[in-house]
C-alpha cells in the first residue's frame, strides 16, 4: 500500500487553460515518488473553513523534479477557489490517495485510454508513464461537448500519441461522442489484443463498459463520487458492485479506498448514475 | 511536552488523554489515518458503529455538502463486532490509542450482543462503549430508541447488568426534550453522556425534483449545527450529574471551549476530521494555549462556568 502524506504547499504555479479549466502545479517531492496513475489527492485551500469538505483531484502529472500537477474543471466554490490560488499561496494536500490504480496488461499492445472532457486528467499522467513501464503506446480516444472541452489535448500530441477527437458540436474532430468514435475503433481491432482505460461522466464509461464487456476487452475506469474522508474511513463515497452470486448481500465499496480505478465488469451500472 | 495536564477521567475506567476525543464515524477505525496523525495523541477515538454482523450500509449517494454542513446516509456499513476485535483493536492498541467502541443495533437483543462481545477478554483495551441509540428499532415500528423515554431507559437498564465497562450514551437531538431523556438514561446507569448525533435533514435537487441521497433523508452535522448542539448540551448538563460529552460542529478550540463552558467536560469532533485529519490533535492544542493565555490549569477551571 502507498504511504499517504499531508502537506502544507506552496502553489508553484496556476495555469488557466481555456476558459473553463486549470492546472494547479506544487512541488512535494515524497508524495511524487509514490505517486502511479490513478492515485488521487484531496485539496483544502483556504483556512477559513469554506467549503467545508476537502476537494479530491486525480493526479494529472508528476513531474522530475517533485512537483504534482492536478487539472480541473472549475464547476463551483471549491474549484473557483483553487483557480484563483496565486503562487506562494498554501494548499493543504493529503496523498497519494485510493488502492485501484491504472494497470496495464503488456500482453494486450492496443492501449486505449478513452477520457469524456475532465476526464481526460489522469491518462496524462498515465500516458507519459507507459511507454517506460511497459514499452507500449496508447492512443488516446477524446471527446467533449466542444472544441474548449479538450483540455491537454496538446499534451497528448507533444508526446507523440495519436488522439481521436470527437465533440458534439463538431468544433473539433468528428461530430459525435467519444463512444462513437470507441464503437468505430473497436470493430477494427483484435478484442483479445485490446484493452481500455477510460475516464469520465458515468454514462460515457456505463456505455464504454457496455462495448467491452460482450467482446472480452478488458475496460477499467476511473470513477467519481462525492467524498467526505477521502481515507476510507466514512464510507461515504461507496458505489454498487455487481452481485455476487456466491452472497446474496448487496457489496457496496469504497471509491476512495478500493478505487478510485475499477474494472468495469465488477460495476453494477444503474440506469441513472 | 505539554504545559498542562489535560487528561479527563469520564469515570470507570475511561480516561482521556485530553478532553477532544474522534466522534464515531467520521475516524473509521483509526487506522485509515496511520500515515497521517499519531494516533496516541487523540483523546479518544470513537470507533466506527459495530453491529453484530457485517452491514451492507444504504443505497449511495451517501453524502450531500449543505450552507456549513454536511449531510450522511451511510447506513452505517461496518464489518461487525468480530471483525473489530479481530483485525482492527489490536492494531489501535499497537498504536497505543484510547478505543471507545460505539455500538449500534436494531433490536435490545443486537446491543446486547455487540456489548458482551466488548465486555469480553477479547476487548481487554477497549476502554468504554458509546450507546448510538439514534437507531431505529425494528420491532417497535422502526421508531428510534432515543426518541422514546420508555425504550431508552429499558435499553440502557438492560446494558448497564450486561457490562463493567464505562458506558456512554450518545442522545438523538431529534427529540422535543432532551433533558428529560438525559435523566432517563442516568436513571438506568449511564456512566456519561455525548450529545449530540446528527440532526435529521434532506436535499434535493429542484431541476431533476429528486433527492440527492439515495435514502432520501440523512443525518445533519458541521458547523451548521453547533447552536443546536452547545443548546442541547448545555440542557444535557444542568439536568444530570454525570459527565456531558459535547458533540456538533466543533472545528476548533474555540468551539470545543464552548462547550465545556457550557457544562461539558470533554468533546467529540467529528465532521471537522474530514477538513482536516490532524483536527483532534490541533482542537487540544488550541484548547489548551487558551486555558494557559486565561490562567487556567485545566479544562475543569471551565466547566460550567457560564454567566448569566
Ligand atoms: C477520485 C476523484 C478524482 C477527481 N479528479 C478530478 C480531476 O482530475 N479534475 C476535475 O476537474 N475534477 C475531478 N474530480 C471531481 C472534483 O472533485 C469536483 O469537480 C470538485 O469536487 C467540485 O468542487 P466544487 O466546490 O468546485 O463544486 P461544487 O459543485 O460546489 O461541489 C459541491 C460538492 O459536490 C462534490 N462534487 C461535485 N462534483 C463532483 C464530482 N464530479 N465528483 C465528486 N464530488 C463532486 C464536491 O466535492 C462538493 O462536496 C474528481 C473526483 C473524484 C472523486
Ligand atoms: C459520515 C458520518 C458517520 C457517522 N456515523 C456515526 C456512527 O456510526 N455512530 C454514531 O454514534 N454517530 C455517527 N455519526 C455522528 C457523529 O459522531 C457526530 O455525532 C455528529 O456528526 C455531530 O458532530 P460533528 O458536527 O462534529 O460532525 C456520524 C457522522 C457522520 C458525519
Ligand atoms: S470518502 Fe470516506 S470512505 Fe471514501
Amino acid at each position: 500500500m502507498t504511504r499517504k502524506y499531508q502537506f502544507e504547499a506552496l502553489v508553484a504555479q496556476t495555469e488557466l487553460v481555456g476558459e473553463a479549466y486549470c492546472r494547479l502545479t506544487w512541488s512535494a517531492p515524497e508524495m511524487a515518488a509514490e505517486a502511479r496513475p490513478g492515485h488521487f489527492v484531496t485539496v483544502r485551500q483556504n483556512k477559513s473553513g469554506f467549503p467545508l469538505l476537502r476537494r479530491p483531484f486525480s493526479i494529472h502529472r508528476v513531474l522530475d523534479d517533485g512537483r504534482l500537477q492536478i487539472l480541473f474543471k472549475v464547476i463551483g466554490a471549491g474549484t473557483r477557489q483553487l483557480a484563483e490560488s496565486k503562487p506562494g499561496d498554501a494548499i493543504d494536500v493529503v496523498g497519494p490517495l485510493g488502492d485501484g490504480l491504472f494497470r496495464v496488461d503488456e500482453k494486450r499492445p492496443n492501449v486505449l485510454l478513452v477520457a469524456g472532457g475532465i476526464g481526460v486528467a489522469p491518462l496524462l499522467f498515465l500516458a507519459e508513464t507507459m511507454p517506460a513501464q511497459t514499452k507500449l503506446i496508447p492512443v488516446l480516444l477524446f471527446g467533449g461537448a466542444t472544441a474548449r472541452d479538450l483540455p491537454a489535448l496538446d499534451d497528448f500530441r507533444n508526446l507523440g500519441i495519436e488522439v481521436r477527437v470527437r465533440t458534439e458540436d463538431g468544433g473539433a474532430g468528428r461530430r459525435g461522442l467519444v463512444t462513437d468514435e470507441l464503437a468505430d475503433v473497436l470493430s477494427g481491432l483484435d478484442p483479445a489484443r485490446t484493452q481500455l482505460l477510460a475516464c469520465g461522466p458515468m454514462p460515457m464509461l456505463r456505455a464504454a463498459a457496455g462495448m467491452c464487456a460482450p467482446r472480452g476487452v478488458p475496460c477499467q475506469v476511473s470513477l467519481e463520487t462525492v467524498m467526505a474522508c477521502g481515507l476510507g474511513s466514512c464510507f461515504g463515497c461507496a458505489i454498487e458492485l455487481q452481485p455476487d452470486c456466491a452472497e446474496a448481500e448487496v457489496d457496496y465499496v469504497r471509491v476512495c479506498h478500493e478505487g478510485p480505478v475499477f474494472d468495469a465488469a465488477r460495476i453494477r451500472w444503474n440506469e441513472e448514475p | 511536552m505539554s504545559p498542562l495536564d489535560l487528561t479527563v477521567d469520564l469515570g470507570r475506567g475511561l480516561r482521556l488523554r485530553n478532553p477532544v476525543m474522534a466522534a464515531s464515524g467520521t475516524f473509521g477505525y483509526g487506522l485509515e489515518y496511520d500515515d497521517l496523525v499519531d494516533l496516541s495523541q487523540i483523546g479518544a477515538i470513537v470507533v466506527k458503529g459495530l453491529s453484530p454482523q457485517p452491514r451492507a450500509g444504504n443505497a449511495p449517494p451517501r453524502i450531500v455538502e449543505t450552507a456549513g454542513g454536511m449531510l450522511n446516509s451511510i447506513g452505517l456499513q461496518n464489518p461487525g463486532v468480530h471483525a473489530f476485535l479481530a483485525e482492527k483493536l489490536p492494531r489501535l492498541l499497537e498504536r497505543n490509542a484510547i478505543v471507545v467502541a460505539n455500538v449500534y443495533g436494531e433490536q435490545v437483543e443486537d446491543y446486547v450482543y455487540v456489548v458482551e462481545q466488548l465486555s469480553g477478554p477479547q476487548a481487554d483495551g477497549v476502554s468504554g462503549l458509546e450507546i448510538n441509540v439514534s437507531c431505529p428499532n425494528v420491532k417497535a415500528g422502526g421508531i428510534a430508541f432515543g426518541v422514546d423515554a420508555d425504550l431508552l431507559g429499558a435499553l440502557i437498564a438492560r446494558l448497564r447488568q450486561c457490562t463493567d465497562k464505562h458506558l456512554m450514551v450518545k442522545l438523538s437531538p431529534n427529540v422535543t426534550d432532551i433533558a428529560m431523556l438525559a435523566r432517563i438514561a442516568v436513571q438506568a446507569g449511564a456512566d456519561s453522556l455525548s450529545a449530540i448525533n446528527t440532526l435529521l435533514g434532506m436535499a434535493i435537487d429542484l431541476e431533476a425534483r429528486k433527492p440527492k441521497l439515495g435514502n432520501v433523508t440523512g443525518g445533519l452535522s458541521g458547523p451548521a449545527i453547533k447552536p443546536v448542539a452547545l443548546r442541547m448540551a448545555w440542557q444535557v448538563a444542568q439536568a444530570v450529574d454525570v459527565p456531558v460529552i459535547g458533540v456538533g460542529g466543533i472545528m476548533n478550540g474555540a468551539d470545543a471551549l464552548e462547550f465545556i463552558c457550557v457544562g461539558c467536560r470533554a468533546v467529540q469532533v467529528g465532521t471537522a476530521n474530514f477538513q482536516n485529519p490532524q483536527a483532534p490533535i490541533q482542537i487540544a492544542r488550541e484548547m489548551e494555549s487558551w486555558l494557559v493565555s486565561h490562567g487556567l490549569a485545566g479544562v475543569d477551571g471551565l466547566e460550567g462556568t457560564l454567566n448569566f
